[in-house]
């Protein structure tokens, strides 16, 4: 019930955000490089917004997969290892996209040649 | 009357392919996901290895490949909206026009959003008035 409504809370959300980040990255279509990203992520209010997309995006794609593989799945420890793998691979990814986003220091970036 | 219960069938049968679609395109963009993140993580490595990277991303193979993405997104969104609104309003009985008016909306979508990258495909630059 939990992951069913938060499902559908973090979509409602993220189509908004997904919005935003193609309007704000990708549109009109242009070759990103080193500089783009890095120029956006320097700014403190797309480090904020990059992180909630980020988790929020995991989160209902891991959720989603979650749904699907618990439509399928009926062994009750297949289940359990099946969580464990999507809370792993989610912290995993979290804390990669995090280091670009909060860690990896893109003012220095930017002034380095 | 077997008619009714034939096209009743019928309508179903699409329903279960309308869910599975959004189910697999799901699976697609979450796998595109963590893809994605791998790839802007490469930032970490510094802009010569990232800017490698972009290179690589710019062939036609890798702009077709985004165009999926892009598809993906929409069909898999317009279609979580069409389910969320069939919820909370109670549309259940307007259940075929909502699934027209989705497929509408994702037919547009797709003209909006895919014209453009796919003249950046083909090298064009999209004009805006």
């Amino acid at each position: 019930m939990t992951s069913w409504l938060l499902q559908r809370v973090s979509a409602v959300i993220l189509l908004g955000m997904l919005f935003w980040h193609l309007a704000a990255a990708h549109f009109p279509p242009r070759d990103i490089d080193f500089d783009n990203v890095v120029t956006r992520l320097a700014d403190p209010a797309w480090k904020l917004f990059y992180a909630v997309f980020l988790a929020l995006a995991l989160f209902h794609a891991l959720n989603g997969v979650w749904q699907v593989a618990g439509d399928w799945t009926v062994v009750q420890s297949h289940r359990r290892s099946i969580m464990a793998l999507l809370w792993v691979t989610g912290a995993v990814f979290l804390a990669l996209g995090l280091q670009v986003i909060v860690v990896f220091d893109s003012v220095v970036a930017v002034a380095r040649p | 009357m077997l008619r009714a219960v034939s096209e009743r069938v019928e309508w179903r049968r699409l329903g279960f392919w309308v869910w599975m679609l959004r189910r697999v395109s799901g699976l697609g963009i979450a796998f595109y996901l963590l893809l994605h993140i791998v790839v802007i993580h490469q930032l970490v490595a510094g802009r010569a290895t990232f800017d490698q990277a972009m290179d690589l991303f710019a062939s036609p193979a890798f702009r077709l490949g985004e165009l999926a993405v892009v598809v993906a997104c929409i069909v898999h969104a317009v279609d979580g909206v069409r389910v969320m609104a069939i919820e909370a309003f109670d549309l259940a009985r307007a259940e075929r026009r909502m699934l027209w008016l989705s497929a509408t909306v994702a037919g547009v979508a797709v003209a909006l959003g895919g014209t453009p990258l796919l003249l950046h495909l083909l090298g064009l630059r999209l004009v805006l008035p």
